[in-house]
């Protein structure tokens, strides 16, 4: 078994025994030490340093590259979720409205049947049709046949008879 | 010196870190604790400085570059951490770094673990009355058994400096010691 003067010898350290030293200090200077103090002192001392070592917490703040992924992440979902600089978009808008522009421009297609008719407006109009007419082609008959009911309340009471009259008159 | 590599290469690993400080408590705690004491004083700060500083010592250990010894390294550590204790503690003790010299013997006399005779009195008080400098490196060199090598990279002094300054707090004290004798023997006759 190493005694302490072996190892220290090993290590080429300084050769003065402890006890030398205690002796040393106690007997010249009169300075002495508590009972077992040195044995106490050890396991305190390993005690704190173990329990330090242990309990090793890295605040979150201390770490730059945390707050930089946070802040990524939360850049990245705030653009995503909210866009300042976007232009509302027919297609984004709820069905409903879609619905009722296609049913207006159809309206007017049918109502006027002319081209020359039609403003500025209305060509947009058409062209969210024909872009949606994509989605609605299948309904695309009985749209028509909805618009022409609609579109009666519209109309004169006299226009509706003299309609009415005239395609009775040609069906009999 | 291989086996001093091959220990703070235990001491930086951090498998074998734990297993090889409990050795370096065993090796250096009693030693650095005196070195402490003659700088601080009383036992209870000793106490404090010495865990200051071999916590000090396990946090530093990764960084250890090893341009010095081991032992010297530590040294160094417990002598600044005194320093440090001293500066904190100047309003609390009433000592300093600039007027230890005039509470030195004050605060020995207060320390309950101080039990020294009318010649050891006699020596504290002749150590008392050297400048701080002269009495560190006195210490360091008598009772610490310091090479002046060791003192020079402790203190930043030239070793021709240190040997000087030891030869002649030698010759003080022991003028100091024998003139106090000689006066307590002519008292008794």
């Amino acid at each position: 078994m190493k005694t302490s003067k072996n190892i220290n010898s090993d290590l080429n350290l300084h050769e003065l025994n402890n006890e030398n030293l205690k002796k040393k200090h106690s007997e010249e200077l009169g300075l002495h030490v508590p009972e077992d103090y040195f044995a106490k002192s050890k396991s305190e001392i390993l005690s704190k340093v173990l329990v330090k070592q242990e309990s090793k917490i890295i605040p979150m703040y201390r770490k730059r590259s945390t707050w930089i992924v946070a802040a990524s992440i939360v850049l990245i979902l705030g653009i995503t979720v909210y866009k300042p600089f976007s232009v509302l978009n027919f297609n984004d808008s709820p069905t409903v409205v879609v619905d009722s522009v296609v049913n207006t421009s159809t309206e007017k297609v049918v109502v006027t049947d002319s081209p020359a008719v039609y403003s500025k407006d209305s060509q947009t109009d058409v062209v969210l049709t024909k872009e949606s007419g994509s989605i609605s082609t299948s309904s695309n008959v009985k749209s028509v046949e909805n618009d022409i009911v609609v579109e009666s309340l519209f109309m004169e009471e006299n226009e509706i008879n003299e309609s009415v009259n005239n395609y009775m008159l040609e069906d009999i | 010196m291989a086996s001093e590599t091959n220990f703070i290469n235990q001491l930086i690993c951090d498998n074998q870190r734990d297993e090889a400080f409990k050795k370096l408590l065993d090796l250096y705690q009693e030693r650095l604790y005196w070195h402490i004491r003659k700088l601080v004083i009383t036992h209870e700060n000793a106490d404090d400085v010495l865990q200051n500083t071999f916590i000090r010592i396990y946090k530093s250990l990764p960084n250890f570059s090893q341009k010095s010894a081991l032992y010297t390294w530590m040294h160094k550590i417990a002598y600044n951490e005194s320093l440090r204790f001293l500066e904190q503690n100047k309003n609390k003790y009433h000592i300093s770094i600039d007027d230890v010299n005039k509470k030195y013997l004050d605060n020995l006399m207060e320390d309950t673990f101080f039990e020294g005779n009318e010649l050891q009195v006699k020596l504290q008080r002749t150590l008392s009355e050297l400048p701080e400098r002269q009495r560190q490196i006195f210490n360091m060199k008598y009772y610490d058994d310091l090479k002046f090598r060791e003192i020079s990279e402790i203190l930043d002094i030239k070793e021709g400096t240190l040997k000087t300054s030891y030869y002649n707090t030698v010759k003080h004290i022991e003028n100091n010691i024998l003139n106090i004798e000689n006066f307590s023997d002519k008292e008794v006759n």
